[in-house]
């Protein structure tokens, strides 16, 4: 395991993982596992030793994970701002990681699929992330690295696992889905789509999660209560939920009015090839109808991997990073990224 | 009573909850006024303000607060104060400590499964076409991929649909 986040080797001219897939409706599974090691107390009120021993601990048992050789790790004060921010904004991790007053650690995977986080509101948080409707397969994945890491566990009959926020209790697994509705966002008639997911226990929030808005119609769907629950049922109850809201997304995309969809698709299309500045929302939900209109068939000169490589680009700390432009200039640049990725080729059917 | 912070009517059916370190607040909001936020989008499709919405999953009532007032955990000196403030433990032992206010979140989101359940047929019932239609594109997706077993279960689901309409 390597020392030291290697910006090269994990960002540099790699698609976020929750950008890769090629599902209409599903960007990415997110799976983040929770554990607390038995004998301590939970972060929070851990004193500044403790949790100096929890991460050496952590990071001694990520050292005999197989294919260690593929990983790297960083002490969170150590870490530049704009790595912090790279990683935030590519899902790697729930936070910017400055937000706790303590010892903090990441380990990261070169492919960026698999991030486990030191000390934030639990001992351990395991991120795994796979692109498109793959729950079970990332639920599989972070439970087998819990597993590899081979430390004892904080449980308690009759709750399972333990954790800081009691709502995780049991499984201790939070899963995210990051799904694209556009059509249903527009609909008037089919806005109780929050209550329903709400109302079977799913929680509907923006893009990057609690606290985030909604950019371009992309929500992150999450579980609220994982307790008395398998694995399994979260995987199962997650579908039997999707099902319906998708289904609702599919059939308005096949009845909207086509002229009305082409119009509103080609306007925004038409704005972001020429536009001069604009932020971060506007941009998303502009590519937003833009991806709508590949998927629907009305734009073809722009494909979904274009886009995808496209939305990448136009994040604040993704622009900073590869434009080393100032924060004030970033909308300018923005601008001018999607001007240059749209012209060349691309028209409107 | 709790009041809808969004419009000052009774018995809000959400809390909406935003977690810190070292702080959390809560906004307690009704079924209309999640509906405005949530379809206050713009020509462009962008929903505006925070979304993150909870259902009343933890939330303990104010005689029920009263109870649990004077709880604490010795290990870690979390006080019951912290738990209802925060929404979190500061260690293992917290869990026994606690384990009452945990029941009474069990019971209560036993009881919201039952409430919900109408929420929930409302949606499916506002399937474009109806439900019927669903299954039948289902139905049709299951003969193009030679699962005929689904397909058979999927064509038994829209006659009994078809015949409940007739009945009505």
């Amino acid at each position: 395991m390597r020392e030291g986040i290697d910006r090269k080797l994990i960002f540099e001219g790699k698609l976020p993982v929750w950008l890769r897939g090629e599902d209409e409706f599903v960007f990415s599974s997110k799976v983040v596992l929770h554990r607390n090691l038995k004998g301590y107390k939970f972060p929070r009120c851990s004193s500044k030793s403790e949790q100096e021993e929890v991460c050496h601990k952590v990071l001694n048992a990520a050292m005999s994970l197989p294919g260690s050789d593929k990983l790297s790790y960083s002490f969170i004060e150590d870490m530049i701002p704009m790595d912090r921010g790279l990683m935030f904004e590519r899902g790697m991790c729930d936070t910017l990681l400055s937000g706790f007053d303590r010892k903090q650690a990441v380990i990261v995977s070169d492919n960026g699929e698999v991030t486990i986080h030191v000390n934030a509101f639990d001992h351990i948080e395991i991120t795994v992330n796979k692109p498109g409707m793959e729950i079970e397969k990332a639920i599989r994945s972070a439970s087998l690295v819990a597993k590899k890491l081979g430390l004892e566990y904080a449980e308690m009959d009759p709750f399972g696992y333990l954790t800081t926020i009691p709502a995780l209790m049991g499984t201790g697994m939070d899963v995210r889905i990051l799904i694209h509705l556009p059509s249903i966002t527009f609909d008037k008639e089919h806005h109780n789509w929050t209550t329903y997911a709400t109302s079977e226990g799913i929680l509907v929030s923006g893009f990057f999660g609690f606290e985030s808005a909604a950019f371009g119609a992309m929500y992150s769907l999450r579980n609220q209560n994982t307790h008395k629950q398998t694995e399994e049922g979260v995987a199962k109850t997650f579908r039997n939920i999707l099902d319906p809201i998708i289904d609702v997304e599919r059939v308005l995309r096949s009845e909207t009015n086509l002229t009305k969809q082409k119009d509103t698709i080609a306007r925004a299309y038409g704005t972001l090839r020429y536009v001069c500045q604009i932020s971060f929302s506007e941009a998303m939900s502009g590519l937003s109808l833009v991806r709508l209109g590949i998927n629907l068939g009305l734009l073809t000169s722009v494909t979904l991997k274009d886009l995808s490589r496209l939305v990448c680009d136009i994040f604040p700390t993704h622009l900073q990073a590869n434009h080393r432009c100032l924060p004030e200039d970033v909308d300018t640049v923005r601008a001018s990224v999607i001007r240059k990725a749209l012209s060349p080729k691309s028209n409107c059917e | 009573m709790k009041l809808c912070n969004g419009c000052n009517s009774e018995n809000p059916s959400f809390l909406f909850r935003s977690y810190s370190d070292k702080d959390c607040k809560d906004l307690f909001l009704c079924e209309n006024c999640v509906r405005k936020i949530t379809s206050s989008s713009n020509p462009l499709g962008s929903v505006n303000g925070e979304i993150v919405f909870e259902s009343l999953g933890l939330a303990v009532t104010p005689e029920q607060m009263k109870v649990l007032a004077s709880t604490k955990c010795e290990n870690c000196g979390t006080t019951q104060h912290d738990v209802s403030r925060f929404g979190m433990f500061g260690c293992p032992e917290c869990y026994a400590v606690f384990s009452d206010l945990l029941g009474m979140a069990d019971a209560q989101i036993e009881h919201e499964i039952q409430v919900k359940k109408k929420i929930r047929d409302s949606f499916t019932d506002s399937v474009p076409g109806g439900t019927a239609e669903v299954l039948k594109r289902k139905m049709q997706d299951a003969i193009r991929e030679e699962q005929y077993e689904l397909a058979a279960s999927l064509r038994d689901q829209i006659k009994g649909l078809t015949e409940e309409d007739s009945d009505k």
